[in-house]
């Protein structure tokens, strides 16, 4: 019975926490962008048009409900459910302080991983059930760029493994705490899994699945309203599940660097962690508005050619001095 | 209890999509249902207590390889026409050998003596991921060392046959004009499905 009720708490503040993330973030992408290209962004809709996103999801909630009529009716309906879900279960094992946490897997960060590959499904789904060709062409670039792009991220992580000894966020954590954040020891390995992750996140620049100037709107283009919302939800999901993943794994966590950690109260554990997840977002943003897109072409010769390599070299490196320390 | 009525409800499920997994007529929605089906596998593993394997099913057989069988079902040509022959006239002989592997399957069962479906829990190790490692990297190593080996011929031989497939065709398009109209409607069939 504790475990039910604790359960259900779990979710409804798990969810409001995505929920009002997503506000945040997309306020946090206008703005960023147009700081970044000299514009105002936003400033209409209450202080500093802060409200502008509450006003776009009640219009999104309000708009009509248009569906294809060639469209397959269950795949088209479960789709965007499925990416909303796989992100949202993501953040079950994701600790947000040394003992703030839903629950801690044995196997973490593989259990983040398996969620992460299902997403695919939910796009392959949207483009197939829509029966359109945007969609269709949309759903097929991110089946093979999710693919390609998911074999060097978890190769690049490995190493982490392989130093922590472990596959719990938490002990990973814990062990960054009694030796130095891994960015240290795994600098090419933070890197390969910044890009494959912003890959993975369907992020510019490799937001080909959705690229609008060729695809009007990618596997999302046959979706409105409160469908057309869930699939941003769960991008936006997506993008804080790897932003945490990175902090975790290699930016220590809600360590606060060069004091002992053991001293500090839990609310300043979280707030540093919020402040390295949102630094990260930042970053990812900065991304976006600073590359130009990928070709299709090169974004699979990069993925297998490039990242793939120096995964394997970070990994081999990584284990002999593993062994050798021993 | 909980754990019972759990691996029942998906032992049910499981069965369930894999027969919708064959018999469905659109391939697109059998590669759906199969997903669906390993997904309830997953399930009884933690049913199980076995979490670490449906962790791995998740990502090795929905993530990668039934994404692998849905790309590779786009890539073919009408993929929603329904009337397409999915099923061959092999009927009895599949029946049989699908007798005899399940008759087979049985056997090691009933001989395994796993009487009880669901076996109480408390006897696994508490550090399973680790033992599992050291397993296989010990005592199993030649097991793990054959199926790395044998993945990686199979990378090589569809590299293979797929580099062949390319020559040929273009062997029987330089020639075409000496060969007999059927030949010719083969090659365009099959540019058509290269397409």
């Amino acid at each position: 019975m504790e475990i039910l009720l604790f359960g259900i708490i779990g979710v409804v503040v798990l969810f409001s926490v995505i929920a009002l993330n997503a506000l945040i973030l997309v306020y946090m992408e206008r703005k960023v962008s147009a700081w970044m290209q000299s514009r105002l962004g936003p400033n209409r809709v209450g202080p500093f048009g802060l409200f502008q996103t509450t006003a776009d999801i009640v219009k999104l909630i309000l708009k009509e409900n248009i569906r294809n009529d060639q469209s397959d009716k269950v795949i088209y309906f479960l789709a965007p459910i499925l990416a909303f879900v796989a992100p949202f279960a993501a953040f079950v094992t994701v600790p947000i302080a040394n003992t703030i946490g839903i629950r801690d897997l044995d196997m973490g960060a593989v259990y983040i991983f398996a969620l992460g590959s299902s997403v695919i499904f939910s796009i392959i789904w949207a483009g197939y059930g829509s029966n359109s060709r945007y969609a269709l062409i949309g759903a097929m670039r991110s089946a093979a760029q999710m693919v390609s792009y998911e074999v060097p991220m978890i190769t690049a992580v490995l190493g982490v493994f392989l130093i922590a000894g472990s596959l719990s966020m938490r002990e990973i954590v814990t062990m960054q705490a009694n030796q130095t954040w891994f960015i240290v020891y795994q600098p090419l390995g933070f890197i390969l899994f910044l890009i494959a992750g912003t890959a993975e996140a369907n992020r510019a620049p490799f937001d080909l699945p959705e690229a609008e100037s060729e695809l009007v709107a990618g596997f999302h283009t046959e979706y409105t309203g409160l469908k057309f919302a869930f699939f941003f939800l769960g991008e936006y999901a997506a993008m804080l599940v790897s932003c945490c993943l990175i902090v975790l794994l290699f930016l220590g966590g809600w360590l606060v660097p060069f004091v002992d950690n053991s001293i500090i109260p839990a609310w300043i554990h979280i707030t540093v962690f919020m402040i390295k997840v949102y630094l990260m977002i930042f970053l990812m943003m900065w991304f976006r508005w600073t590359f130009p897109r990928m070709r299709v072409d090169h974004l699979m010769g990069f993925g297998w050619k490039v990242l793939l390599p120096l995964a394997f070299i970070n990994l081999v490196a990584t284990g002999a001095v593993v062994l050798i320390l021993k | 209890m909980g754990h019972a009525v759990a691996f029942y409800v998906f032992g049910i499920l499981a069965v369930a999509l894999a027969l919708a997994t064959i018999l469905h007529k659109n391939i697109f929605k059998s590669a759906t249902f199969m997903a669906g089906m390993l997904f309830c596998l997953a399930a009884l593993f933690i049913t199980l207590d076995a979490e670490f394997l449906a962790v791995v099913q998740v990502l090795v057989y929905i993530g990668a390889i039934t994404m692998l069988i849905v790309f590779a079902i786009m890539l073919t040509t009408r993929i929603n026409d329904e009337t397409r022959q999915k099923f061959n006239s092999q009927l009895w002989i599949s029946s049989l050998a699908t007798l005899g592997f399940l008759s087979l399957i049985i056997s090691v069962v009933l001989r395994g003596g796993w009487g009880g479906v669901v076996t109480e829990s408390g006897s696994l190790p508490p550090d399973m991921l680790g033992a599992i490692g050291t397993a296989l990297l010990s005592d199993f190593i030649l097991a793990f060392d054959v199926v790395s080996i044998l993945l990686l011929v199979a990378l090589i031989g569809a590299l293979h046959i797929a580099k062949q497939d390319d020559r040929k065709l273009y062997v029987q398009e330089s020639f075409v004009d000496d060969e007999s109209s059927a030949v010719k409607n083969h090659v365009k069939e099959t540019e058509e499905m290269h397409v």
